[in-house]
């Protein structure tokens, strides 16, 4: 008789996908996903956007500027814009699906160390396309940083090599046109996408969740956790490797753009809208609404470990450079403190947030 | 005694066996070619530079391209099987070529791919072919009956996989907490009306004292003819339900045509008169086949010997964790090949440092070494952690007297419990060799999962 309750009840959870209607209200956990979504597009990745466009038209002018008159205080305005644009990449750079993954936006804008060599190179034998693959290390970011700060020992005898030899000047409007150019495929491509974005609202490898959860991921322990700190600080070679910080050539402002890309995770995994205090639906609040059989809370527990993170980093020189040349202990320390987040993320808030990922979609038992 | 004795002489219908013989080959072949057309051959055995072996079976790899044609002979042989075409070389020749695929990566273990290995190899020793086969067409005999305890052993066999599959479940885990299908049945939240009910904590601990009750009940239903059309809807139901669920391949229809050998042998011979007239529409046989009452199997002393060894072996191995001090289903030690099946979620993160001589010491990328599946499944389970680190101390030491230390950074979670440190962080597992002793080094649980 049992038998026949449970085989009765089974075919009910079975079949009922046929006879009752379909409705919206009944689709999913109860908690809406959708929200998620909208809130990502709507209050963080189009402001982000739309505020590092501005960052990088107001970069694009003052490049102009200084070529039509090159001087050092037009070269010093430039250097300012730069620092400005790229602390809102750090907003962004986490952004990688869609359109940005198909033309690999992040090596276009900030593929570091930049290649000074390769860039020297370029400049004398006036490659001005930029967009191929190859030029990764001698474009973007990176290598504004060493054509504003590193052609030369001092601001006037960087001025004077783009007084003397417009080479120079050709391969900074190269290297700005194509972050431009780029950057309006990028964004152009999202706005077109973004409510497809919005709609795919399932579970499975290519729903935008999954995707946005494994960049957001990918992004914090690569991009963040790696690139900013790992590398430099020898975690990944038997030596450190101070020349490959961020802002290399700028020398002070290493700690500076950590710190923002710190907080732009943060801001994201708290749903904090960009440019408000205002925060909406994210993995915080959707990892407090799920069951976990765990006592503690796994969304507090990660906050503590941002603001852990936080202090650590605070407490290293301006210049990432020199603290690895000085005290490189304290930066592996921070490396170790950004470490424990990265488990938290890949084991703990992937097992509770059960997302496909995108592996081989081989068979399960 | 006597009763053993007239027990092995009693007969049962040939096309019992003809059936399971068909139905079998005919997955069999859809598994492989499904297999070859997702292009996982070259995902899982031709892109990944480094394979996980089972201990032991270090000498078996993938053969490079040649893959390709091991496959192609797994293929052909199981659809010899089908025809009932050379019956008993076609089925020894799929068991060693599935088997050696199987044993090529530990990546990629699935009870499943296991199933299918111990199904083959008893095949070998059953006459599958006695009727309704090719083979008859050749040597012009036909047989109507067989042996029973042919037919039991594969009935056994699968009573065998159910059995041990709930017992596995008993456990606070599965009971207590209906983990871990509470993790995977909140995820399905895209299922239309499926997606809300699996939201339901309710639901969570109905499936899974559900799937316990059934796993346990399914062979007796199965065995008894007046319950046996129940077990069988539970059956399709239950197996039609993972498959919507989980990715779970072909192993839901493999359970399915599975269960029908219980079934009676009228049952049998009106589903071969069925293919018998399909058949006459495309050929008209004119052979002249004798029918003979009785296949009597040659060698049936070594055959029954090793038939009960074999059973000894699979009644044992699954209670080898025994053995081991600590949490199976955290160490892992003895988990396989016991028909633990859908237990755990877990996941894992390892991060491994090389120490060199000179006391510098680095961090490896493992995506340098491993594809992302690899090193999913290596981040939680403690035999594929030392094998791997065994790799990368072969590949940072110079030679074996400059040799380096590798040390392993490793969380894991386990059915939603917080992570924890899972392999121990200052041992030097290039120094510890490979072994089915108890690893030491595994941090224990800090928790208890009570039950089997």
């Amino acid at each position: 008789m049992k038998k026949i309750i449970y085989l009765f009840t089974i075919s009910i959870l079975l079949f009922s996908c046929d006879t009752e209607n379909n409705d919206n209200d009944l689709f999913g956990d109860g908690y809406d996903r959708q929200s998620i979504l909208l809130n990502w597009a709507d209050n963080i990745i189009t402001p982000a956007y739309e505020n590092f466009n501005i960052s990088l038209s107001d970069l694009h002018q003052s490049v102009e500027e200084f070529v039509s008159n090159p001087n050092e205080s037009n070269l010093i305005k430039v250097s300012a814009d730069w620092l400005t644009a790229y602390m809102k990449w750090q907003y962004i750079e986490m952004f990688d699906f869609g359109y940005a993954e198909t033309i690999n936006y992040k090596n276009k804008m900030n593929v570091y160390p930049a290649d000074a060599d390769f860039i020297d190179v370029n400049i004398t034998s006036e490659i001005l396309d930029l967009n191929n693959n190859s030029y990764n290390d001698a474009r973007g970011f990176p290598a504004l940083d060493y054509m504003i700060h590193g052609l030369a020992e001092d601001v006037s005898s960087i001025v004077s090599l783009y007084q003397n030899d417009e080479r120079y000047i050709n391969y900074l409007v190269a290297i700005i046109d194509n972050m431009i150019y780029n950057t309006n495929l990028v964004i152009d491509a999202w706005s077109d996408s973004k409510n497809d974005f919005i709609d795919s609202n399932g579970n499975t490898a290519t729903s935008s969740l999954n995707i946005m959860t494994n960049d957001f991921i990918f992004f914090f322990e690569k991009g963040f956790r790696a690139n900013k700190f790992g590398i430099p600080a020898g975690v990944f070679s038997s030596n450190p490797i101070p020349n490959s910080v961020e802002a290399f050539y700028k020398k002070d402002v290493s700690k500076q753009l950590a710190l923002e890309a710190l907080q732009a995770c943060e801001d994201f995994f708290i749903g904090k809208h960009i440019d408000s205090e205002i925060s909406g639906p994210s993995f915080s609040s959707y990892l407090n609404y799920l069951p976990g059989s765990s006592d503690s809370n796994l969304s507090n527990d990660i906050l503590s470990q941002f603001s852990t993170s936080r202090t650590q980093i605070n407490s290293l020189d301006n210049n990432f450079f020199n603290q690895i040349e000085t005290n490189n202990i304290e930066m592996l320390y921070a490396y170790d403190a950004i470490q424990l987040l990265v488990v938290y993320f890949k084991v703990d808030m992937l097992q509770s947030l059960a997302v496909s990922v995108d592996y081989v979609d081989a068979d399960g038992d | 005694m006597s009763k053993i004795f007239s027990y092995l002489q009693s007969n049962e219908d040939s096309s019992i066996l003809a059936v399971y013989r068909i139905f079998f080959g005919i997955l069999m072949f859809c598994s492989i070619i499904r297999f070859w057309l997702k292009g996982w051959i070259e995902e899982l055995y031709i892109i990944p530079s480094y394979h996980f072996s089972y201990f032991g079976f270090e000498w078996v790899e993938p053969l490079g391209n040649s893959t390709y044609f091991l496959f192609l002979i797994c293929a052909i042989s199981s659809f010899c099987v089908f025809l009932g075409l050379k019956y008993r070389f076609s089925i020894i020749i799929f068991f060693l070529s599935f088997t050696y695929i199987e044993l090529m990566d530990k990546t990629t273990y699935l009870n499943h791919y296991y199933f299918v290995s111990v199904l083959s190899f008893l095949l070998i020793f059953i006459p599958a072919n006695a009727s309704f086969s090719i083979d008859n067409l050749i040597s012009k005999k036909t047989y109507s009956t067989v042996p029973k305890w042919t037919i039991d052993s594969l009935k056994l066999l699968i009573s065998i996989v159910y059995i041990y599959a709930a017992i596995a479940k008993i456990n606070s885990d599965w009971i207590v907490d209906a983990m871990p299908l509470k993790i995977w049945l909140s995820s399905n939240y895209d299922l239309p009306i499926l997606g809300h009910l699996f939201q339901q904590e309710w639901v969570h601990y109905f499936m899974s004292w559900a799937g316990l009750l059934y796993d346990l009940s399914i062979p007796f239903l199965l065995f008894y003819s007046r319950t046996r059309i129940f077990g069988f809807l539970l059956v399709v139901i239950f197996h039609v339900l993972t498959k919507v669920l989980f990715p779970i391949g072909m192993f839901p229809y493999i359970m399915i045509f599975s269960a029908l050998i219980f079934f009676s042998a009228d049952f049998h011979r009106y589903i071969l008169n069925i293919l018998r007239k399909i058949l006459n529409n495309f050929i008209k046989l004119n052979s002249e086949i004798t029918t003979i009452g009785i296949y009597n199997i040659q060698y049936i002393k070594p055959t029954l010997i090793v038939i009960s060894l074999f059973f000894i072996l699979q009644f044992l191995i699954p209670f080898r964790y025994v053995l081991y001090p600590g949490e199976l289903l955290w160490h892992e030690q003895g988990y396989r090949f016991s028909w633990r099946v859908m237990l755990v979620e877990k996941t894992g993160i390892a991060n491994f440092k090389i120490v060199n001589n000179d006391n510098t010491s680095f961090y490896v990328d493992n995506a340098n070494f491993l594809t992302p599946f690899q090193e999913k499944q290596m981040s939680f389970q403690a035999d594929m952690i030392l094998e791997y680190a065994h790799l990368l101390g072969d590949y940072y030491s110079q030679d074996s007297a400059d040799k380096v230390q590798v040390f392993v950074d490793n969380y894991v979670s386990l059915n939603g419990r917080k992570s924890q440190r899972y392999v121990s962080s200052n041992v030097d597992l290039y120094s510890i060799k490979k072994s089915l002793k108890h690893k030491t080094w595994i941090i224990p649980l800090q928790d208890e999962i009570k039950g089997i």
